[in-house]
């Protein structure tokens, strides 16, 4: 568990820590069996409708990108803060095997009805750099000594 | 439901209706799912090809289950499983046909059941039998 974050301790243009992850078919596979996502788009590499996408490999569930945000950002709220809102959109595919790196930033801090929030941009990037899952999250942080 | 079968129609060397099966790569990531078998070599070419195999192969434990459900829909409602097993002797691929077959050894009474055993089996096209196996059911009798 990584250390509590406390709102007087975050800055605009903090960066989340970064997670890497590489999915192999059989986190895809898993996956499936955890969402209940069938689709053979996810696993079977000579699926018909892969090729008139021009893919040669599976694509990854997005919500498993969206999980794998959903990770940084609660890792970031800790136990003592609440995600209080959360969500990406699909925006790129990402293929098997290919590394993935899920980030995020701080783009504001306020004070609303008595919680101290952080707005976060989050997102997940290729290898090539394009972000294949942005989103937004806020987050409720504790206050020193709180 | 379908008609019900009766101890008193069953003959030793009767074939029992057949069950044919071809697994499409997502019925295997559904049983994968299903059953908690998760080895790669049941949806994951290239894993399958690394560790020797010409590629995907069928979980022993599927076939075993459509042996199963070749004895249930035989038996009807009426009908009891009393005794089932297979042994995985032979592989099969996705995409390709598995006949589950079965055919009577021996009908007996005793205590008042009406016993049927059969010998039963999932058959390549090559007609390899890849799972081979025994059961014992219970049938009603007429009246």
């Amino acid at each position: 568990m990584a250390q509590q974050a406390y709102f007087e301790d975050v800055e605009v243009g903090q960066q989340l820590p970064p997670i890497k992850i590489t999915p192999d078919k059989q986190q895809l596979v898993k996956f499936a069996a955890g969402s209940g996502d069938f689709n053979p788009l996810h696993f079977d590499e000579k699926f018909p409708m892969l090729k008139p996408m021009g893919l040669t490999e599976n694509i990854v569930h997005g919500r498993f990108k969206y999980a794998q945000v959903g990770r940084a950002v609660f890792a970031f709220a800790g136990y003592k803060g609440r995600v209080k809102r959360f969500g990406v959109s699909y925006r790129g595919m990402d293929l098997l095997n290919r590394e993935i790196t899920v980030g995020g930033v701080v783009t504001a801090k306020r004070e609303e009805n008595g919680e101290h929030l952080v707005d976060l941009d989050v997102w997940t990037e290729d290898a090539e750099g394009k972000k294949t899952t942005p989103g937004t999250a806020v987050v409720a942080l504790p206050k020193r000594g709180s | 439901m379908t008609h019900q079968v009766f101890f008193e129609d069953v003959h030793e060397g009767d074939e029992i209706p057949q069950l044919r099966k071809n697994c499409s790569t997502q019925q295997l990531v559904l049983w994968a799912a299903a059953s908690g078998d998760f080895y790669q070599i049941h949806y994951d070419k290239d894993f399958a090809q690394a560790t020797g195999l010409k590629g995907l192969i069928v979980h022993g434990a599927l076939k075993n289950a459509f042996l199963a459900q070749l004895l249930h829909d035989w038996i009807g409602e009426g009908g009891q499983v009393r005794r089932f097993g297979c042994s995985y002797r032979g592989m099969d691929e996705p995409g390709q046909d598995i006949l589950c077959r079965g055919v009577v050894t021996k009908t007996y009474t005793r205590d008042g059941k009406h016993y049927v055993d059969l010998d039963v089996w999932t058959e390549r096209p090559d007609g390899k039998r890849t799972s081979p196996g025994t059961a014992t059911v219970t049938l009603p009798g007429r009246g």
